[in-house]
Parts: C-alpha cells; structure tokens; sequence
C-alpha cells in the first residue's frame, strides 16, 4: 500500500512539474495573438513566431522561464522611429520589467548609436539588468535583424 | 432671377464674373481655388507616375522545398515576400522586388554550416530557390564548382540568360542561429 501511494504521489509531482514548465514556457511572451500567424514552442529551439507582416520573431529562454535572447526578422523598414517602435515591441513582447519600458519610451529615441547603420547598444535598467540590442542590415534587399539579449547583474 | 429659376449665389453674366475677379479678396479667392486645383490634379496624377516607375514587378511564389520538412510556410503576394519554418528549426526567408525585377533569399541554420555540409545545402537551396529543375540543370555544373569555393566570399554564377545568382555563407547575425546562406537573383542588366 506505501509503495502505491509513494508511486501516486511521485507521479502526481512529475505531471504537475512538466505541466507548470509548458505554462511558464508558452506563457512567456507577450504578443498579441491577432498578429500572429504561426507559433511553435520546442523545448530546445525555443518560440518561433511568424507575425502577420511575415516578419519572424524567435526567442529562447532561461532556465527560470524569462526570456534571455531573441531576434527579430524583418524587411522594409529603415527609419529611426520605426526602428525605435521595434526594439519598443522587442522588450513589450520579451516582458521586459514596466519600468525598464517606461524608461526606453522616454528615452530609448535619444541614443546616439542610432546615427550608426548596425549597432550594439547595452542598456542597464534599475534593477541593473542588461538589455543589449544589435542591429544589423544583411546588406540583402533590406531584410533586417534585431537581435536582444537580457543579461542578469553579474551575468 | 432667370426662367423663374433661382440662380442666386451663382455667377451667370459674364460682367458678373469680371466683377467677381476685380476685387484684390476675390483675386485672392481665384487663385487659392487655381492652387487647389492644381494640389489635387498633382494628387490624382501621382500614383499615375509612381506607377509607371514600376512597371516591372517579380512574381511572388512558394519556394520548391520538400514539404515534409516544412513545418509552416506563408506567403504575402502583395509584399513579395516568403517564410518558412522548417520542423528542424531552421528558417528560410525570401522577398520578390516589387518595383523591379530581383530576388533574395535567406536560409538561417540552427547548426553550423562546416566544409562538406556547405555543399549539400548550397545545391538544396538553389534547388529550392530556382523556378524550375531546368533551371538548375543549367547552372549545375557551375554550382559544383563554386560549392567548394564558397567559404566567406561571395560567389557570382551567371545564368544562360546573363542573369546572375549570388550566393554567400555567413555566420548568423541571431543568436538563435549559427550560419546563414544568403542569395541573390538578379536579372541581366540589358
């Protein structure tokens, strides 16, 4: 009878652990469904999402479920503001912390790396946390590619 | 009063009309109207121009890659542009010029991209990338023999037509990805 109960126990712990691991991991991001036009979570490879502008956003995540690098697939645009709306929607969607969002709304257009064709900007939020953006033109018909990594202090 | 219809606020005469445009105000009047007219006939005359720069646009389609390895593809034929996620992770993307003819395609590898393996996938690509199998037929033997030469450079094969195709191996700007395969189509310049 002990050996039943400790094997239906020990079971009821694995379900509950894979099955709260699947939410932390689908429920990570942060981006509207209606602009998704497919999604596919893989334990190993991570998220990857095709928006609706065919624009491809791929994320991995640590082991704590928060997402620690991501990049952002897309052609067309050049213009800083765009650009500044990207990497806005790169922190929404990756649950960068509010105020760390707040932050780079009033603040993020004003970097200088901006004048520069492809860039590495790392960026420290109060919690001191490192969001590092790399921007880079393939120099193939415009498809660009924004990159984010989200280093914890000490990292 | 004319016919016993009402013509009020309407300028009929045509000495009515000269004293309409004598006044410095109503001078005025005529021509922000003239400017105005003119705005608009600028408006309606653009998309005209515009249109006419592009004449030429590439036909968007679904590149040739082996559906059982796809695990999602889309296509937006008003943008130009392709996607598709393959079940092992790796992605490849491609736009179509639509003002103009031209075409670019992407292969990102979740793997690296090392010495005999840059054969196997460049063949795979163009295979893919190119319209049809006779197409490739008669690049093929120039595939082969820049396949061993492409390392870092770009590698510039012309066609039968004195089109060229491109192609260049990278390491992937994403962390997500190792290597990257990237071409080019682009059509004579005559």
């Amino acid at each position: 009878m002990r050996t039943h109960l400790s094997l239906f126990t020990t079971l009821l712990l694995f379900i509950s652990s894979t099955s709260c691991a699947d939410l932390s991991s689908t429920d990570a991001l942060n981006i509207a469904k209606s602009r998704v036009a497919y999604h596919h979570y893989d334990k190993n490879l991570g998220h990857t999402y095709v928006l609706n502008d065919t624009s491809v956003f791929v994320a991995n995540q640590a082991k704590d479920g928060a997402v620690s690098s991501a990049t952002l697939f897309y052609s067309g645009a050049v213009e800083k503001d765009a650009l500044v709306n990207k990497m806005l929607w790169v922190l929404e969607a990756t649950n960068a912390s509010a105020d760390f969002r707040d932050w780079a709304k009033k603040n993020l257009a004003r970097n200088r790396r901006f004048e520069q064709d492809s860039f590495v900007m790392p960026l420290k939020s109060f919690s001191m946390e490192t969001h590092e953006f790399t921007y880079a033109n393939t120099e193939h018909n415009q498809l660009y590619i924004l990159a984010y990594r989200r280093l914890k202090p000490g990292q | 009063m004319h016919n016993g219809q009402d013509y009020s606020g309407i300028s009929t005469a045509p000495d009515e009309a000269l004293h309409v445009f004598s006044s410095p105000r109503s001078t005025k009047t005529a021509r922000m109207a003239l400017i105005t007219i003119l705005c608009l006939c600028s408006i309606l005359v653009a998309p005209t121009v515009f249109a006419q720069e592009c004449e030429s646009s590439t036909v968007a389609r679904r590149l040739e890659i082996d559906k059982t390895t796809v695990s999602f593809e889309t296509l937006d034929e008003k943008k130009g542009s392709y996607v598709a996620t393959l079940k092992n992770g790796d992605l490849v993307m491609a736009s179509f010029s639509q003002c103009g003819l031209g075409m670019h395609a992407h292969f990102y590898s979740r793997t690296p991209i090392t010495g005999e393996q840059k054969n196997k996938t460049l063949r795979w690509f163009v295979s893919a990338v190119l319209p049809s199998k006779a197409a490739y037929a008669a690049l093929a033997k120039q595939i082969d023999a820049a396949a061993g030469a492409a390392d870092t450079k770009t590698v510039t094969l012309t066609g039968a037509n004195e089109e060229s195709h491109a192609f260049e191996f990278k390491t992937s700007e994403s962390p997500q990805f190792s290597s990257a395969l990237h071409y080019s189509w682009n059509p004579p310049l005559h």
